[in-house]
């Protein structure tokens, strides 16, 4: 490019300066405008690829129906009459809290009625016990086993619970309800907490709490909605009485106070951003218009963001984390051109012979970002989006607007031939001192681990996270330990009877005491017919009778009478006349609520298990070939998250490397040249990763996305003062390199005064590895430069 | 049941509405008072008791032998003697018990288990006197007119209570101090009576009313 196209545009540009200045402040209002109504997305959805096992489990968990539960934990600071006071005022809050953002409030359950609920599972054991269980019965039918079926129940007779069992002896000799009630237990247990009944409340064990259930029609994906609900409940609990407190433990808490988070962050790196870059270009140029230099990155990345957002509609906020970032990386643009106007006579021909420079330079920068466009990964595409287009607008306005608003210098520009860089002279053993140090580095580096826990990039409050362990102290760990196995299926009954399959596989594979299912006490309308068949045909079939001999003779034994036991059998086959499913059995909807979901339209059932991986592999393969169910493990999810990630970062690497090498080659039209040029690159990753392994962090998903970046920077830094060592330019090139990875730390390191995890973490990676890759181009590319690249 | 283990509230809330709770009508309730004030003023009880069972389940009224001890606010102690040995002690909600059929002590907590924790609390209310907590889901009334004052309850219409219990009588002793018998008739026909002697009332309890195994076993 000799530049003519160049000079062409420009001298048009120069001549309408005002219509340029006048369009410029157009776009920049009307994308000032437009970043009103971006709307941010703080949680980690948008970081994880696309269709794939991590996605589906998130995707899951945010429509599932408890992520639209919220708990509020009553505390009475007094002890006297603690009970008392806590249930009038949790009776009070409950009556205050009619909005149409709440939909549900749960302070307890009615006793009587739940006592009558809870009947109904037993009126119909035959309809819910399975084939095991008339096994088992069977195995019990012979004068040995109701020897001891008698004797248990003679000596419950003489034990303080007997003196209300009488009863429920006779009408159930063989404790079926207990088995039966076993199974509600589990069931109702599997809710976590540590929570006993009194007086219709939920206590607490020590008796200084209540809590209360609510279900809220806000999603967690609303964070306004979110905000809203929050600060109507922070006002109800205020009006508490005098010595009551309430706590508020739900997922909004973490979407608004992420949000708070993030958006605090971002005042405070981009105000600390922009001071920063103003003093360095003040204090270095001494000129007020260096200032300009800040201003076409950031209102490039403004626009950026604008257009970002158009095919967007929520944004990632680890786009915006990067904003500064590209500040840093694209004002090296802008600093060109200025240089270059201020050391010539003729602004227009000072800026033609940087052109093609600077354009190259901005391209192989872009090529590192053009990866992302690779990746399944939706928030790495929205990365793309926005640094690419910063780039090419801020390089774009840097060569063709910025010059209309410097003025040239006095002298006529003079090239500097001197060596820039001048190869040491003992290159073999500073080569050799790499080796070992890399190795080291090597080393270390494969000490870290990758975190896929994405909790850890919660940027909550620590006053809300203080409360959940309070409220975990209180009540148990509520649903943290338990892993769901979901079914899904397009009718009620279908979904059902899917289940009872799973439920009879997963019972097989890990035992029922390990999984906790609806299957178990209330199996889908076909299993319960089926069910209700199999008990008449199991006493018909002869053991009706065996068992009144039995009962009889061995009963006698221990003082029963004769017709002792005949409750059970005058309604032996009531259970079996099947029911329509009672839509106000109190208990039958406090279990489907919790065990069976509706999301999209869709019916889909949950069961819950132990969260070990010994269990979570023996369900595995249960549904392993099964395209309607699927496991949800937070254990499971960190192998998920890490496959998912590894190979997708490998892969984005893997192309943003070979762009960033073929853009490289394209330039330098050298192999060994173009592995000159990258060792910065590898240098800087090793380098980094030894670094964590030091600081003993683990890697994460916001630090892989970095390690992108600072393999292509590093590359960048490599070409540059390989081209430097190749024609000779003085000292400005170095100077030029080490300002640019100045602005690019400084853009960075900002984000590490971010509280929010993930920003930080990105800081960080970038800080140390944009630092490592500037040493490592300084000092190993002149080297190699000067024992390998010489010969070229 | 095993001990500590988490509390199911469905079952919790279940078996809770099995704790009665009396209500007194307005006539009877300086009786209620002054038979409760009585018993207020008792910390501690000893008592034998000899608990008849008349179950049409069983052939025969059975017979069992005990001693009982209750400690305010929250110790109580239930001895079996005959016809077979069982020991149960009751610690604040930690519950323990022993049986010479097993010959194992079993630990268990009472808000992990529904019905003992509603059976241990029943017995607490009679034995204690807790007419406040008694005092919800029966009518109460108090007969005089015999040197042993009565108080009969019944259950209420709507409880719980009244598909299974016809009645209880307490029965009072003379000086009126503690319970003599207790009496409780079900709607089946079937009663409990349980009868209390050589009560001792507000002495220190020996320690081993508190051990759950018996010495020597």
């Amino acid at each position: 490019m000799d530049g003519s196209v160049f000079l062409r545009i420009f001298s048009r540009l120069e001549r309408r300066r005002n219509l340029v200045i006048g369009l410029l402040l157009t776009l920049l209002a009307l994308a000032g405008l437009s970043l009103v109504r971006i709307r941010f997305d703080n949680t980690l959805d948008l970081m994880l690829p696309t269709d794939s096992p991590a996605q589906r489990m998130m995707a899951f968990l945010r429509t599932a129906n408890f992520s639209n539960k919220i708990v509020i934990s009553l505390e009475a600071k007094d002890t006297a009459d603690a009970r008392g006071t806590l249930m009038e005022a949790s009776d009070k809050l409950a009556a205050s809290l009619q909005s149409p953002l709440i939909s549900k409030v749960i302070s307890g359950f009615s006793a009587p009625d739940l006592m009558a609920d809870a009947g109904f599972f037993l009126r119909y054991a035959p309809q819910i016990l399975t084939a095991n269980d008339l096994a088992l019965m069977d195995s019990e039918m012979n004068s040995g086993g109701i020897s001891g079926v008698v004797q248990r129940l003679y000596y419950q007779l003489l034990k303080p619970e007997g003196m209300f069992m009488a009863r429920a002896i006779r009408s159930d000799p063989l404790a079926i309800n207990q088995m039966i009630l076993g199974r509600l237990e589990k069931l109702s247990t599997s809710m976590g907490y540590d929570v006993t009944m009194e007086g219709g409340h939920f206590i607490s064990r020590d008796g200084r709490h209540t809590m209360l259930l609510l279900e809220t029609t806000v999603p967690l994906t609303d964070a306004s909605g979110a905000r809203k609900v929050l600060s109507f409940l922070k006002e109800q609990l205020s009006r508490l009485p005098v010595g009551i407190t309430g706590s508020l433990v739900c997922g909004h808490t973490h979407v608004v106070s992420n949000e708070d988070t993030i958006q605090r962050d971002l005042g405070v790196v981009l105000s600390l951003a922009s001071v920063a870059f103003i003093i360095l270009y003040i204090g270095f140029f001494r000129d007020k218009r260096a200032l300009l230099i800040f201003l076409v990155p950031a209102l490039a990345a403004v626009v950026a963001l604008a257009i970002t957002a158009l095919f967007f509609p929520r944004l990632s906020y680890f786009v915006i984390a990067f904003g500064p970032v590209i500040a840093g990386i694209a004002d090296d643009y802008g600093i060109a051109v200025y240089v270059a106007i201020r050391h010539g006579s003729n602004r227009a021909e000072s800026v033609r012979h940087i052109v093609s420079p600077v354009t190259a330079g901005a391209l192989t920068t872009t090529a590192i970002f053009f990866a992302f466009f690779f990746s399944r990964i939706p928030g790495y595409y929205q990365l793309a989006w926005f640094c690419i287009l910063s780039l090419l607008l801020t390089v774009v306005l840097a060569l063709y607007v910025l010059p209309l608003f410097l003025k040239p210098g006095k002298t006529p520009e003079e090239h500097d031939a001197s060596p820039s860089f001048t190869p040491p002279r003992q290159s073999r053993l500073l080569l050799a001192v790499f080796a070992v140090l890399f190795i080291l580095a090597t080393v270390l580096a494969t000490r870290v681990k990758f975190d896929s826990d994405i909790t850890r990039l919660d940027g909550t409050a620590p006053d809300i996270l203080k409360a959940e362990d309070d409220f975990r102290a209180v009540w148990g760990t509520g649903e943290r330990k338990e892993a769901i196995l979901a079914v899904m299926g397009n009718g009620y009954e279908e979904v059902r009877e899917k289940t009872d399959a799973i439920y009879k596989d997963a019972v097989a594979a890990v035992g029922a005491t390990q999984f906790v299912s609806l299957a178990s006490v209330w199996p889908s309308g076909k299993t319960r017919a089926e069910r209700a068949r199999a008990w008449t045909e199991f006493w018909r079939d002869g053991r009706e009778v065996k068992l009144r001999g039995l009962l009889a003779e061995q009963g006698a034994a221990c003082g029963f009478a004769t017709n002792a036991f005949e409750p059970f059998f005058e309604h032996l086959y009531d259970g079996t006349i099947l029911t329509d499913e009672p839509v106000s059995n109190q208990v039958l909807v406090t279990l489907k609520d919790r065990f069976i979901q509706t999301p999209n339209g869709r019916y889909q059932t949950l069961s819950f298990f132990p969260d070990t991986p010994e269990v979570g592999v023996a369900l595995g393969r249960v549904v392993k070939d099964r395209t309607d169910a699927f496991i949800v493990s937070r254990t499971a999810m960190g192998a998920i998250l890490s496959d998912a990630f590894t190979g997708e970062v490998v892969r984005t690497s893997l192309l943003a490397g070979l762009l960033i090498i073929v853009t490289a080659w394209l330039f330098i039209r050298s192999i060994p040249l173009t592995l000159i040029a990258l060792s910065p690159a590898f240098s800087s990753v090793v380098g980094l990763l030894a670094i964590m392994g030091l600081m003993g962090r683990p890697l994460t998903v916001a630090n892989l996305i970095s390690g992108i970046v600072v393999f292509g920077l590093s590359i960048d830094f490599g070409m540059h003062i390989l081209h430097a060592c190749r024609h000779p330019q003085g000292l400005h090139a170095r100077l030029a390199v080490t300002f640019a990875a100045i602005t690019t730390v400084m853009g960075a390191a900002v984000l590490l005064f971010a509280r929010h995890p993930a920003l930080y973490s990105i800081g960080l990676t970038l800080t140390i590895g944009v630092a490592l890759g500037y040493i490592a181009a300084m000092w190993l590319v002149p080297v190699l430069y000067g024992v390998f690249g010489g010969r070229k | 049941m095993k001990a500590g283990k988490r509390v199911p509230c469905l079952l919790t809330s279940v078996f809770c509405l099995l704790t009665p709770v009396f209500s007194a009508s307005a006539a009877d309730t300086s009786l209620l008072a002054e038979l409760q004030k009585s018993l207020a003023g008792t910390t501690n009880v000893q008592s034998e008791f000899i608990q008849e069972k008349t179950l049409s389940l069983l052939q025969q009224t059975v017979v069992i032998k005990g001693r009982l001890a209750v400690e305010q606010p929250a110790r109580l102690s239930w001895q079996v003697l005959e016809p077979i040995r069982y020991n149960m002690v009751l610690d604040g909600t930690v519950l323990k018990q022993w049986d010479e059929t097993t010959g194992k002590v079993q630990t268990m907590s009472l808000a992990g288990n529904p019905v003992f924790k509603v059976v241990v609390n029943q017995l607490r209310a009679w034995f204690s006197g807790q007419f406040d907590l008694l005092t919800q889901d029966f009518d109460a009334r108090a007969e005089a007119s015999t040197s042993t004052p009565t108080i009969i309850f019944t259950p209420k219409e709507g409880s719980f209570a009244v598909k299974v219990i016809q009645r209880v009588v307490l029965t009072f002793r003379e000086d009126r101090r503690y319970i003599q018998t207790l009496l409780i008739e079900e709607r089946t026909g079937d009663r409990t009576l349980m009868t209390f002697t050589q009560s001792i009332l507000n002495a220190a309890i020996p320690p081993a009313a508190w051990e759950v195994k018996p010495h020597g076993r």
